[in-house]
Parts: structure tokens; C-alpha cells; sequence
């Protein structure tokens, strides 16, 4: 039997407990919660499921814990993204649970801000201290002035925080970036679908990938990655061809059978050039067109290939290919060129059919929201604006940090009068906090998390905790009912008993809903669910018929705000997620530090992408440091002679660049988000190379003959 | 002969076209068999240890250049050169075709790695090294290694061991599924398969006579027994 | 034709550094000291911290400690080889050197036998490859050439003590009828009894004989199989059939310039200028002369079949090695070996004494380095280029590197405080042949060489 079915199989039938056993584990038991102590059996081993919470997309996990020490992540084989896998960074979230440079306890502050100075004190010390605070501001009526600003993910802290300000009277929500996931919202914008839609690779014979690093980070790494293997090699299935636009050769590229490096932000062109062509051909009957037939023929290959550098035969070619394929497939990375992109699977009309793009009706809420207060404001960016003098008198923070993400930002928090961080890290905002309040890791915390995209489910993953908090701190859901309970005529109380409470309501609306979990009350349902770690039910998808896409607002495309002067900046900088490090939060973890970088093998540090052949015209060789300057700031990293990027590209990843996040991860290569203007993640910025004087560290963990030859050619 | 031949072959195929060079098998490879982290300066000197890697190779020239991913771990030959070389039998071939490694025999000659055609062998320059409390996250199914000793993949014989007493206390033969290495099990396409190539009916046996089917370093005649799927047939 | 010294004068001059030494001695034997004493502090903090400490990686997991091991071990074939081979001949002019070549073997053998042990991970258990029953139920493994080493070592090492030995038990007896006291009965006791008498001779001279040609085969198999180290795994530019031959050439080669700078050291510090002469370092400058073009032969031989067989696995080692991040290594090793010492070495006129040294000089740098040469590069280019890497020593392998010439020194000083560096016996019984031989051949005895 296959693994695969073996997996399906068993999902259908058996509980966790069985199926982990039927993986070599025979000693096994998958079991809720704590076990009390004169049950615990010392040796034994004791598996939990839960949720990976270190990126959205929400893989499945088992938690092996034995002597009531976590030792070991690996997929929930049950979990429908993930099915067992895992990727590089959730396989290294023990290192999260047992970081050396956790904050161990609350904190207040005792000397100048930023000095790092900080004495420990007691829970009831710190939440008193932060009620006696939010008091003090509400008896001066200027509750307003009391700000959250919180992560993106819905989360029961989320929640907590919402209540909190409702029932204390602020509507000062903030996020740090607005933009949510981005490719997911994207998307949702582009289809004006209910939710991000599911992108069926697996089943697809022909791909075309405008960006979209669909392996690596976008919008679910390992169910996308999942569905690649099989798009390669199924049984029954031809392999199926993938094409990749993109300026740089990500890793993505990397594995797509025909790399194109169209110039940066030309993808639209592409995709319009290709549906210019399939109408002209009359490749498909009565292809729906997007824009009128004059406005069409201006995309043609011919006329754009001098903007997008792709030679008209390639894209005629891809044209033909992409439509007398069996079932074509277009993704997209971008939000500027997502409806022309979109488009073609229009054109092929593969809305909702296999190997083509499924879009749900309704998205099935995350019950975690219907317990949302009925005044919850929309979070708004934290920008110059929200920060103006005075307008914020007290800044709580939590899953968010803007000194390092928005470090122009730095100045007007530092002008805060009062600032409390949830963070579990001394990171740079929390460094400049007067009480912390440290958080639990997610494998200590109660929370439900739901995964974006699937083709016809809605998938809930229970996050629970997998041994008892290693250090003095509180998932700050509870922390933030406790504070309520603290604020006494300032607020009234959360309307909820602890973060766990939180969650098995919104499992009792899950219970309601019916889908994979039967059973006969909430207790039942609950403790089905604590086992297994994951409910799925079914979803509706959307009738293709009414589906109908507005028209590409090229014109209006996302530019480059600053004036900028090419010959000045002859560069155009792509800066992407790191593939392990992420935006930088996952820099603190030493195991993803020491992961070489799958295109480079660079390890512990930042680096700058640059095409030899441009390199060798600045005297740029492999190692040297360079600084690397836009209009909005300037960095220094050593140079990476990389040969699969455009000439006229520079790429350099996020993700390193601490001045304050823990031993590993600090004082460590350079913040490419100093780069760019804090916004969208595609947005691309002019920028310009020189090399400078002085060492640069650029570790690798293996190499190959052509850089080597390289080097030997300067 | 005849016990060897009632014994399991462990062996392992990798799909090349599947594999995307993601490195989650070098991660799980990691946390599950207790490799520590090396840190900034010995990774800077050549020390950080990856039991499993990913190998990118660039080919061509832009526009038109391409890369090829490979993971690499032990190839567990059956011809292996790093088990002669050993002084001390620190390396020895079990019956089941993995290319054993005894921690506490091995003198740290460094031999068996410059023999080692496939350069998988990683040495234990100091000990290794936990931040307390990372250390609460070893596998206790592993043994951490000491200072001065040679390592490698083992094809996970903790999960080898595991496997097989379950096949025993269950009272039939070893079959796919028993055993699954932790990055086999985490591999995020189903790149790798792992099992008894013995056994004909097994999936690894199956895959290895595909057409795809290629050995590395072939011409060495080492017989590994891990065998890659090329990308095209 | 020099006539014969008296017996006392001999006795006097080559007996004077056991008899009594000077202030030089004393600063030889401490600074040599002070210096090897900083290799043992850096052994030290090598068994404390580890052998990280070294500059040893992946791929280069072996580096200076197994340079100098081979370098060692060649420069121990100057020795009893030599003076085993030229005793075989018959060759009159060894009468003077061939202690001192003994003293060389027995010497580096003990510093190159050190080197497995101390580039160990665990040095600590090196007893590990020595066979004797123990707890864990294992003899070696004597498929493994590091097991033949051990074998091949320990035997040589033997042989060439037994092999300096048994010449010296006339010398040492003399010495002891020279002296008192403890003195007397330490010698006494070294000399086993000897009395001088016609049997003690003649079984001498046997023993001596036997050894001689026992030793050389022992002394050829030692290089080969140290060559075997690296001819036996499957490396490119390793995988070699004529390594044996190879590194017994190379091992010859660098002995002789170690002899001849040991030589030319000695004959100043010990003034030695009437029996160390001229001559001898002709002859040696001649068979270093051979050597170097021997070397040359085999090196090009290598290279060129490397190079023409053009694999690209060897060729990547080739190409580092000509022309790449070695090239200045490469090409200073050839220099070294072949370029300075051949025009030297075959023009007679520059054959001179401070000419042989020169030659010499540069062979055993040159050898060092090609030492370095075969093991860096070929560990630094796997098959799988992804691996490739460098190397680069830390302090600890350098002072690990220069303690043991220091230690040289000093145990060389040390020896010719003990015991008479020219045997004395030796040298007069050449006298003895060239009388007897002197009407037969046209050639000059030389032990006495007419200049
Ligand atoms: N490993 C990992 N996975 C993650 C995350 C993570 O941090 N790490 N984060 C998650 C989150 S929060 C998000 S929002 C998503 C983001 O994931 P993605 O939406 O994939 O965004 P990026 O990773 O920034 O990748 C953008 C890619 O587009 C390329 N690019 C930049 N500008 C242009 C352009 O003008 N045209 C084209 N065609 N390409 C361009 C860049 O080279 C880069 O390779 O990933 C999620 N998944
Ligand atoms: N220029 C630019 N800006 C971008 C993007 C871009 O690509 N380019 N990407 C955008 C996108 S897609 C995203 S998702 C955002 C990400 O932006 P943010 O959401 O600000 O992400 P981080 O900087 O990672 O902030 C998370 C912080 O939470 C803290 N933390 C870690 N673990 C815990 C925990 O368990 N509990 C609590 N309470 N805190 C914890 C850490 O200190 C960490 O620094 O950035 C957006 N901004
Ligand atoms: S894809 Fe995201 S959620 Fe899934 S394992 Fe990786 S980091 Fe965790
Ligand atoms: S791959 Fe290397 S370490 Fe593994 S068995 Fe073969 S030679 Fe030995
Ligand atoms: S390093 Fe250990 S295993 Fe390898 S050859 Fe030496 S003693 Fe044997
Ligand atoms: S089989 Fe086990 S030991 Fe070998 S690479 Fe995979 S995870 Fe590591
Ligand atoms: S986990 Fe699988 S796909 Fe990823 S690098 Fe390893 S073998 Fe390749
Ligand atoms: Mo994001």
C-alpha cells in the first residue's frame, strides 16, 4: 500500500493514537493535556498534537514529550496541509520552547529606556502595575490614547486584546504591516473571493508561476510543496512542465523546467502578452478577453518584449503550450499583476476543476472571531500618523515589532510615554519597553489556528500546550483577562476564564458545525479534538459561472513613490523572505541560522545577490563587502556572484539585521528592510552597488566549481 | 548467509525530480539525531555538521543556466571505503547493509572521511555544545556525540530498532512503514522512500528498477545503497 | 694520502663533545628545549580543548599533523638506510657518517611515530590500535594501512636502534675505559662486556652485516606503506600504483639533505673539519644529485599522467595544484627539489661543501612542502565539488610543526654528549681496509681522502 493512501486511510478511520503507533513508534501514546503525576510513567513516551505556529500556514504537528520534556516536532500525519511533513523552520520549534534568551519572568524597566536594564518581578506586580497604569490614563479621560498593537494572525491573545480595548474604551488597534498575508489577501482581492483560494498543483499538467515562491514561503510551503511532488511524479499523471517568471532565480526557479527573468514588475506584461497571443491564434474558443481588442494588441509579444526582455518566439511558444496543455495552471506572487495573471485561468476556465483554481463561497470564520467583542474596530497601521505627538500616551505590544520592521518608526515609540511588551523576546521594540509581560511560546499556549486555502475544507488546528510553561511566563490571552479583572471601574471584565476557555468555545461552535469530529457532546468533541489536533469540514466552493474578474488596472500599477534617478541607482533590488529565517523573527533560532541557504548555502549571516557579469564591471568579487544603497537607506553585507540573476538585479534576503533579539540572532548581517519603504512585499526599489573597504563574513556551508572559478578570474 | 539473507536491506530512494533542495530532511535530520548547533565561528571553519545535505550544482550560463539539487547523506555502500581504513573497527557493515559507526570506538583517526568518496563523514572537533535549555530538546532515543569521534548518518537506526521490535512483538516480517527516517518522514514532496530493498515487493525495490534509477559515483563501485531517481527518464 | 692519526688524537677529537662541551651546547640544548617545550604547551591545550583547536575541517581532516608525520618518517630513511646501503656496497667514505645518519633515523622515527598519535581526535587512547586482549573483545584491524604503519613504524624503529647499536658497543667501551665512577659502570653496562676480542669482532661485524641487509627492505616497506596511507583510498591523486616507489625516492631524497645539513652542522660545532670532509659531501651531494633527478622523474610522471589522463575529479587536484590556490606552494616545491639543487649538485665546482648545504636546505623545505601537497589539495577537492574547501593551520599546528625540529636539535645534542658521533672504531678500521686495499684499487680510501 502507498503511503499516501495509507495516510488517507487511516484518516478516515483511526484516531491519532493508532496511526502514530502504525508509524514505528510502538510504545506511543497520544494524549490531552497534562497527565497528573502518579500516572506519568517515566520513559514512556507521550504525543501531542498541535499546531505549528511559526509561520500562517498552519501545518499539523505531534509534540513527543517524554520526562515532560518536549524532544521532538514532526507533521501530524493527520493534518490535511501538512500530511505528515514538515518543513526546515517548524522542525525547529523546540528551539523556540527552549530558547536560552527567553524572557524568563515580567520585567520592569529600571534603567533609561533602551539601556536594557530591567529588574524581574512577580506576575501580580507586573499586571498591577500595567492596571494602575490604564487607570491612571482613564481617570485623565484620555482612554483613546491607550494603543494594541498586535500581529496579524488571529490568535485567543488577539481576541483578549480586542476585549480589552472595547471594555476599556480605546479603538487603537494597530498591526504593524496592514498587509496581513500578503498573497493570500491578495488573491482574495483580485477573485473578490471570500477567502484565499486553493491553487490545485498537484493535478495541473502545465504551470505557469509568475513569481509565486510557492516552494518556499507564498502561501502554504509544505501543502504546496506536497502537491509539487506529485505534479512531478504521480502515478497515472504525466509530469507535468512548470515555467517561472521571476528576475531572480529563487528556489522555486530553481525547480521549474523553463526559467524566464522578465524585468522586474514586467510579470503583468508577460501574462497580458500571453493572453494577447491565445486570442489572436484563437487558441481557445471563445476566450473570454479582458481588456477591448485594441487595447489587447498593444500587449503583444512583439511589442513588449523590449520591456519584459522575453523574446516574442518564447512567449508565442509558452502561449501555445499553456493552452493546448490538458490542465493549465497560472499562479501569481504579486499583488499588482494578480488579475492578468488570474486571467488566464480564466481563459483556460479551470475555476473549480481539477488542476486549476478552487474559490470558496463563504470562508468558513475562524470561531475564534464570532467571539469577537461587537465593537471591533478594524486594526489600522501603525504609521508616522497613529504616532503623532501625544496621540498615543500607552503602546501594548504583542507579536509585533516595528523598531526592527519599521525602524523609522524608532523615534516616535521611543516618544511613548509608556510602553508594555507581550513579546517572549528581548527583541529591538521590546528592548525599549518599561514592563514585560512575557508571553508563552506557542507549544505552552492554548489557541486554534485555521489554515488559509484549502480546495474544498475548512481545516482548524488546535493549538494546546505540550508541557507546562519552562519558564515564569503567561500566554498573554490569560494575562490580558487577569489585567481586566486588575482594571476594576476602568474595564469591564473580559468575558472569559482563561485562554483555554476561549478555545473550547470556539470548538463548541466547531462541535455545532458538524465536519470530521462526531461526537455525541462538547466534551466528547473536545477531547477528540485535543487528541487528534485538527478538524476539517467541508466548503462550498464557488460556482465558476458569476465569476467574473474586473479588468487589469495596469495603469494605476503600484510605482516607485520617489523620484528616483535610474543612472543614479542603476540597480533594481528585490528584497525576499529569507527561506528560513523568514522576516527576521525566526532569526533567533540557532538550528535555522545554521541551515545553509538552498541557492547560495549561506549560513549565519546576510548577503547580497549579484550577476558576475555586473560584478566584475564594479570589481566586485565573490566575498567582498559592498554597500548597498536605495532612496530610503543603505546596508552593508558581503557580495554573493550569483549567476541566476538578471544583470541588472540586485537581491538580498530579510531576515538578519538584529541589534537586539536574543545571542543568535543579534549584531548579525543587516536589515534589508531598511531597504524599503515598509509595505508590500513585492514592492521593488531602485537601488545601487559599490564595493567597500573592510573584512566581510560570508560563512558557507558548501560551494561548487563555478564560484570557485569565478573568484579566480578577478 | 542464510540469517543475512532473512535480514532486512535497508535502503533508500530519492526522487530527484520531486526534490525541490527545501532542506526540510537536513532540519529534521538534525533535531532528530541530536546534532548540535556548531555556531557562527566553527560553521566559519568548516564544522557545522549536516548528517543529510543539499548539493545545488549550477549548469549553464545566464539566461540560460539551470540548477540541479541533490541530498547527500551516507550512501551506506556495500562496498564502503570508509570501513577498511578504520583502525579500530569503529566503522563496520552490519548485517542489515548500514554502514555502522560506534561513537565510543573510534579513535578519531579521520580516516574513514578522506575515504569516504561522497565526504559525509562529519568529525567532532570539540563536543558538542547545548545553550541550556536547548538541551531539554535532545532525542533520548540518540546519543550525543563526544568530542574527538567521527559521525554520520545512520539511516536512523534508533527508528531501524523501533521498527523491528514492533515487527518482532507483532510476530511477522519487517514490512514498508515499519520504519521511516526522520527526514524521509519529513521530506516535504515525498522525495524519499526508505525500506527493504531485499524484499521485492517493497516500494524501494520497486523504485529501484525504474529507469530513473542511478547510483552515485557508480564508477567507484562502492554499491551504495541509496538510490537517486534522475530528474528525466 | 693522509697518513693514519695517532690513535690518541683520533681519540681525543672524536670523543671531545662526550668528554666535555662548551657554552654553545648549553644554549643549543636550551633554547632547543624552550622551543620544543612550547610544542608540548600547545599539545596541551590541544588534549585540553580539543583537537578543533587545530585548523583541521571538512574536508581537510588531515593537514600539518600528517605532513610532518610523512615528512618525519622521511627524513629517518637518511639514516640506517643509507648507512645500511652503503655498508652493503661496501662504500669506504661512509666510515665517518654513518652514525650520524643512524642518529637521524632514530631520531625522526620517534618524531614522526608522534605525529599519528598526537593528530588523533582521542589521543589519548592511541594503545587502541596496539593488538593485545583487552575488554573490548577487538584485535586492529589489519585491513586498515594505519594498522600496517603501526607495525611498519614500530618495526623499523626497532630495527634502527638495534641497527645503532650494535656499532656503537666498541665506541661505548671505549668511553668506558676512558672514564670513572658511575660513568664507568653506565658505559660499562652499555658495552655489554665488550673486551675487543677476535669473536667480539668477527660476530660484530656479523650482526652488523645482517642487520644492514635486514634493514633495508624494512626501511623500503615503511615509506611504501606510509604512501599506502593515502595510494590505498580512493582520492583522486592518491589512487596512485607508483606512491611506494614515490615516497621511498622522496624519503631517501630528503634524508640525504637532512644527513648533509646534520653533517655540515656537526663538523663545525664538534670541529670535526678533518674527519667530516669535503669528500663526504661530494659523494652525498652526488647521491643527492640522483635523488633529486629521480624525484623529478617521478613527479612528472605523476603529473603528466594525471594531466593527460584528464579526469576531471584528478584534474580539479591537478589544477589547484599548478596552477591554483597552490600554484606558489607548487612551483616553490619544484624549485626547491629539482631547480636550485640539480644545477648545484652537478656542477662539480659548485659541489662543495656550502653548496651541498644550500642544496640541501632547499630539498627538505621542498619536501615539506610536497608533503603539504599531496595531502591539502587532494582533501580539499572531493569528488562532489559542493564539498569543496581550504585550510588553513592555526598556531597550535605551527608550534606543533616547529617544537619538533627544536626537539631534533635537542636530542641530537644530547647524543653527541653521550656517545661519539663518528665511530670511532669505525674510522680507524678504514685505515686498516685502505692499507689493505690500497694497492688493489686505483681508488682513494675514503676514509682518509687526500685533498
Ligand atoms: N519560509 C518562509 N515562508 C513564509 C514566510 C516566511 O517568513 N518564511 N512568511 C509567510 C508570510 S507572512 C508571507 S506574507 C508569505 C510571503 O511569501 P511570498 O509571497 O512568496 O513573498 P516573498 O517571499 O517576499 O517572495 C517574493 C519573491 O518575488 C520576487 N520578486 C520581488 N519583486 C518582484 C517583481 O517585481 N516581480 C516578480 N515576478 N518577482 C518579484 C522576489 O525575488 C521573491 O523571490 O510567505 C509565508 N511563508
Ligand atoms: N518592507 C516590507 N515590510 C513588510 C513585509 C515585506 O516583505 N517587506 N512583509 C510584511 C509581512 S507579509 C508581514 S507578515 C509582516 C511581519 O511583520 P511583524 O508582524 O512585525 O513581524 P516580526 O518582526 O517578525 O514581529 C514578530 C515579533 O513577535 C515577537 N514574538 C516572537 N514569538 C513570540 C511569542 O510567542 N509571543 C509574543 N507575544 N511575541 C513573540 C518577536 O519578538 C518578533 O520580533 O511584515 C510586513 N512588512
Ligand atoms: S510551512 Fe509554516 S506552518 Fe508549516 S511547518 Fe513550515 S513553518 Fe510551520
Ligand atoms: S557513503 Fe561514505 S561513509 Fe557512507 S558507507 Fe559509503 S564510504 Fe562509508
Ligand atoms: S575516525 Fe574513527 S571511525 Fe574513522 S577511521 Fe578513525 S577511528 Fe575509525
Ligand atoms: S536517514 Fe536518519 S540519519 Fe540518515 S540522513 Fe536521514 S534522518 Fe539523518
Ligand atoms: S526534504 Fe525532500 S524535497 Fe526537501 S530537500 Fe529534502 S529530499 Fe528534497
Ligand atoms: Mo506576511
Amino acid at each position: 500500500m502507498k503511503r499516501r493512501e495509507f495516510i488517507k486511510l487511516t484518516s478516515v478511520g483511526a484516531t491519532g493514537a493508532t496511526l502514530l503507533s502504525a508509524c514505528g513508534h510502538p510504545e506511543n501514546k497520544l494524549i490531552p493535556v497534562f497527565i497528573p503525576d502518579n500516572e506519568y510513567v517515566p520513559g514512556l513516551d507521550y504525543w501531542k498534537a498541535s499546531v505549528c505556529a511559526i509561520c500562517s500556514a498552519g501545518c499539523g504537528i505531534v509534540v513527543r514529550t517524554r520526562e515532560r520534556k518536549a524532544n521532538k516536532i514532526e507533521g501530524n500525519p493527520l493534518h490535511p496541509v501538512n500530511r505528515g511533513a514538515l518543513c526546515a523552520r517548524g522542525q525547529a520549534g523546540l528551539q523556540v520552547l527552549y530558547n536560552p534568551d527567553r524572557i524568563r519572568s515580567p520585567l520592569k524597566r529600571t534603567g533609561e529606556r533602551g539601556s536594557g536594564q530591567f529588574a524581574e518581578i512577580s506576575w501580580d506586580e507586573a499586571i498591577r502595575t500595567l492596571a494602575e497604569k490604564l487607570r491612571e490614563i482613564k481617570a485623565q479621560g484620555r482612554a483613546a490614547s491607550v494603543a494594541f498593537l498586535i500581529g496579524n494572525r488571529a490568535s485567543a491573545s488577539r481576541l483578549a486584546a480586542e476585549h480589552l480595548l472595547s471594555a476599556y474604551g480605546s479603538d487603537a488597534l494597530y498591526t504593524a504591516s496592514g498587509s496581513g498575508d500578503l498573497a493570500a489577501s491578495s488573491y482574495a482581492m483580485s477573485y473578490q473571493s471570500a477567502g484565499p483560494p486553493f491553487f490545485d498543483i498537484a493535478n495541473a499538467t502545465y504551470l505557469l508561476s509568475f513569481g509565486a515562491r510557492f516552494l518556499e514561503t507564498w502561501l502554504s510551503p509544505v501543502m504546496y510543496s506536497l502537491a509539487y511532488g506529485e505534479f512531478r511524479r504521480a502515478s497515472g499523471k504525466a509530469r507535468g512542465k512548470f515555467i517561472h517568471v521571476e528576475p531572480r532565480m529563487s528556489l522555486t526557479a530553481a525547480n521549474a523546467d523553463e526559467w524566464l527573468p522578465a524585468r522586474p514588475g514586467s510579470e503583468e506584461l508577460v501574462a497580458m502578452a500571453i493572453s494577447q497571443v491565445i486570442v489572436r491564434e484563437g487558441l481557445i474558443k471563445d476566450a473570454p478577453v479582458l481588456a477591448s481588442a485594441a487595447s489587447l494588441d498593444s500587449y503583444a509579444p512583439e511589442k513588449t518584449a523590449e520591456q519584459t526582455d522575453i523574446p516574442a518566439e518564447k512567449i508565442i511558444r509558452i502561449a501555445r503550450e499553456f493552452a493546448a496543455a490538458e490542465r493549465p495552471l497560472a499562479i501569481g506572487g504579486g499583488a499588482e499583476s494578480m488579475q492578468a495573471i488570474n486571467h488566464l485561468n480564466t481563459m483556460v476556465g479551470n475555476l473549480n476543476k481539477p488542476g486549476g483554481v478552487f474559490l470558496h463561497e463563504k470562508t468558513f470564520l475562524n470561531p475564534v472571531e464570532t467571539l469577537r467583542p461587537d465593537t471591533t474596530p478594524a486594526p489600522k497601521m501603525l504609521n508616522e500618523a497613529a504616532l503623532e505627538n501625544g496621540h498615543v500616551s500607552a503602546l501594548l505590544i504583542h507579536e509585533a515589532n516595528p523598531v526592527y520592521t519599521a525602524a523609522r518608526l524608532t523615534d516616535k515609540i521611543k516618544a511613548i510615554p509608556f510602553i508594555a511588551s507581550f513579546s517572549s523576546f528581548m527583541d529591538e521594540t521590546t528592548q525599549l519597553a518599561d514592563l514585560i509581560l512575557p508571553d508563552n511560546s506557542y507549544l505552552e499556549s492554548w489557541d486554534l489556528r485555521v489554515a488559509p486555502g484549502l480546495k474544498d475544507e475548512a481545516v482548524f488546528t488546535l493549538m494546546q500546550p505540550v508541557v507546562k510553561p519552562e519558564f515564569d511566563t503567561r500566554q498573554t490571552a490569560d494575562v490580558l483577562i487577569a489585567l481586566s479583572r486588575e482594571l476594576g471601574d476602568a474595564a469591564r471584565p473580559i468575558p472569559f476564564e482563561s485562554s483555554e476557555q476561549i478555545v473550547r468555545r470556539a470548538a463548541a461552535e466547531l462541535h455545532k458545525a458538524g465536519g470530521s469530529i462526531n461526537a455525541a457532546s462538547d466534551e466528547e468533541f473536545w477531547k477528540a479534538f485535543v487528541e487528534r489536533g485538527v478538524w476539517t469540514g467541508r466548503l462550498a466552493t464557488e460556482s465558476s459561472a458569476d465569476k467574473t474578474i474586473a479588468a487589469p488596472a495596469i495603469e494605476q500599477r503600484n510605482q516607485e513613490t520617489v523620484n528616483v534617478n535610474e543612472s543614479e541607482y542603476p540597480f533594481t533590488l528585490l528584497a525576499y523572505e529569507h527561506s528560513m529565517l523568514g522576516l527576521g523573527e525566526q532569526a533567533n533560532l540557532p538550528l535555522l541560522q545554521e541551515m545553509p541557504d538552498p541557492m547560495t548555502s549561506v549560513m549565519w549571516g546576510s548577503w547580497v545577490e549579484i550577476n558576475p557579469k555586473a560584478a566584475a564591471g564594479l570589481g566586485i568579487a565573490d566575498g567582498d563587502l559592498v554597500e548597498v544603497a536605495t532612496p530610503h537607506g543603505s546596508v552593508r553585507a558581503p557580495a554573493v556572484l550569483y549567476p541566476a540573476i538578471r544583470p541588472d538585479v540586485i537581491a538580498m534576503p530579510f531576515g538578519q539585521g538584529h541589534t537586539s533579539y536574543g545571542r543568535y540572532a543579534s549584531a548579525r548581517g543587516a536589515n534589508a528592510l531598511s531597504l524599503i519603504n515598509l509595505g508590500m512585499a513585492l514592492e521593488t526599489v531602485r537601488a545601487k552597488i559599490a564595493k567597500i573597504s573592510g573584512g566581510a563574513k560570508l560563512i558557507r556551508f558548501g560551494t561548487d566549481e563555478w564560484e570557485r572559478m569565478e573568484k579566480k578570474q578577478r | 548467509m542464510s540469517e543475512q539473507q532473512n535480514k532486512p536491506q535497508w535502503a533508500m530512494v530519492i526522487d530527484l525530480d520531486r526534490c525541490t533542495g527545501c532542506e526540510a530532511c537536513v532540519a529534521a535530520c538534525r533535531v532528530e539525531n541530536n546534532i548540535a548547533v556548531a555556531g557562527e565561528d566553527q560553521s566559519a571553519r568548516g564544522r557545522s555538521i549536516n548528517w543529510i545535505r543539499v548539493e545545488r550544482y549550477f549548469e549553464g550560463e545566464y539566461p540560460n543556466i539551470r540548477a540541479r539539487f541533490m541530498p547527500v547523506l551516507c550512501q551506506h555502500c556495500e562496498e564502503a571505503p570508509c570501513e577498511p581504513v578504520c583502525p579500530v573497527y569503529a566503522t563496520y557493515h552490519t548485517d542489515e547493509g548500514l554502514n555502522a559507526q560506534i561513537y565510543n570506538r573510534c579513535v578519531g583517526t579521520r580516516y574513514c572521511a578522506n575515504n569516504c568518496p561522497y565526504t559525509v563523514r562529519f568529525f567532532n572537533f570539540f563536543g558538542s555544545k547545548w545553550d541550556a535549555p536547548l538541551d531539554k530538546a535532545q532525542n533520548p532515543e540518540v546519543s550525543v556525540r563526544t568530542r574527538g569521534v567521527m559521525e554520520k548518518c545512520t539511516f536512523c537506526i534508533q527508528r531501524i530498532r523501533a521498527g523491528e521490535e514492533k515487527a518482532k512483538d507483532e510476530g511477522r516480517a519487517i514490512r514498508d512503514g515499519d520504519v521511516v527516517p526522520a527526514c524521509v518522514q519529513s521530506c516535504t514532496t515525498r522525495a524519499m522512500t526508505f525500506g527493504n530493498i531485499a524484499d521485492e515487493t517493497s516500494e524501494v525495490a520497486r523504485l529501484a528498477k525504474s529507469g530513473r534509477a542511478m547510483r552515485l559515483l557508480e564508477e567507484l563501485g562502492t554499491k551504495p545503497r541509496v538510490i537517486y531517481l534522475n530528474k528525466s527518464d | 694520502m693522509q697518513d693514519r692519526p695517532a690513535d690518541a688524537k683520533i681519540n681525543a677529537d672524536l670523543l671531545r663533545s662526550v668528554v666535555k662541551v662548551g657554552r654553545g651546547w648549553y644554549a643549543t640544548v636550551i633554547i632547543s628545549a624552550l622551543v620544543f617545550a612550547s610544542a608540548i604547551g600547545a599539545f596541551g591545550y590541544q588534549l585540553y580543548s580539543g583537537i578543533g583547536v587545530w585548523g583541521i575541517n571538512r574536508p581537510v581532516m588531515w593537514a600539518l599533523g600528517i605532513t610532518n608525520f610523512v615528512f618525519w618518517i622521511g627524513i629517518s630513511h637518511a639514516g640506517t638506510l643509507i648507512s645500511a646501503i652503503l655498508r652493503v656496497t661496501g662504500a669506504e667514505w661512509r666510515r665517518p657518517v654513518t652514525r650520524c645518519a643512524e642518529a637521524i633515523t632514530v631520531f625522526a622515527l620517534m618524531i614522526g611515530a608522534m605525529f599519528p598519535i598526537i593528530h588523533l581526535g582521542r589521543p589519548l587512547l592511541f594503545y587502541w590500535l596496539v593488538p593485545y586482549p583487552n575488554e573490548r573483545g577487538l584485535w586492529p584491524n589489519f585491513r586498515s594501512p594505519l594498522t600496517w604503519d603501526f607495525f611498519a613504524i614500530n618495526t623499523y624503529l626497532t630495527g634502527s636502534i638495534i641497527y645503532l647499536y650494535l656499532p656503537l658497543i666498541p665506541d661505548l667501551a671505549l668511553i668506558r675505559d676512558k672514564s670513572r665512577g658511575l660513568r664507568r659502570r653506565i658505559y660499562g653496562a652499555l658495552s655489554l662486556g665488550w673486551r675487543g676480542t677476535e669473536l667480539q669482532w668477527a660476530r660484530l661485524e656479523k650482526a652488523v652485516q645482517i642487520m644492514a641487509v635486514v634493514i633495508i627492505p624494512v626501511a623500503v616497506s615503511v615509506h611504501t606503506i606510509v604512501s599506502w596511507d593515502f595510494a590505498m583510498a580512493i582520492r583522486p591523486m592518491w589512487h596512485s600504483t607508483i606512491f611506494g616507489p614515490y615516497f621511498v625516492a622522496g624519503a631517501i631524497f630528503s634524508g640525504i639533505a637532512a644527513l648533509i645539513l646534520a653533517m655540515a652542522v656537526i663538523r663545525r660545532a664538534l670541529h670535526l673539519e678533518d674527519y667530516l670532509r669535503p669528500i663526504h659531501f661530494n659523494y652525498l651531494g652526488l647521491l643527492l644529485l640522483t635523488m633529486s633527478l629521480i624525484w623529478f622523474y617521478f613527479t612528472f610522471a605523476e603529473y603528466l599522467t594525471t594531466w593527460y589522463g584528464n579526469e576531471p575529479a584528478e584534474m580539479a587536484v591537478f589544477n589547484s595544484k599548478v596552477s591554483g590556490a597552490y600554484s606558489p606552494m607548487f612551483w616553490t616545491m619544484v624549485a626547491c627539489c629539482f631547480f636550485i639543487p640539480f644545477p648545484i649538485l652537478a656542477i662539480k665546482k659548485l659541489r662543495t661543501i656550502k653548496g651541498t648545504v644550500i642544496a640541501s636546505a632547499a630539498v627538505v623545505v621542498g619536501m615539506w612542502i610536497e608533503r603539504f601537497l599531496i595531502i591539502v589539495p587532494t582533501l580539499a577537492h572531493p569528488r562532489l565539488s559542493f564539498n569543496w574547501g581550504t585550510y588553513r593551520p592555526t598556531w597550535v599546528e605551527i608550534l606543533l610543526t616547529t617544537g619538533p625540529f627544536a626537539y631534533f636539535v635537542l636530542l641530537y645534542a644530547i647524543f653527541v654528549k653521550l656517545f661519539p658521533i663518528v665511530a670511532v672504531w669505525e674510522y680507524k678500521e678504514g685505515f686498516a681496509v685502505s692499507k689493505r686495499t690500497d694497492s688493489a684499487s686505483a681508488g682513494e680510501p675514503a676514509a682518509a681522502p687526500a685533498d
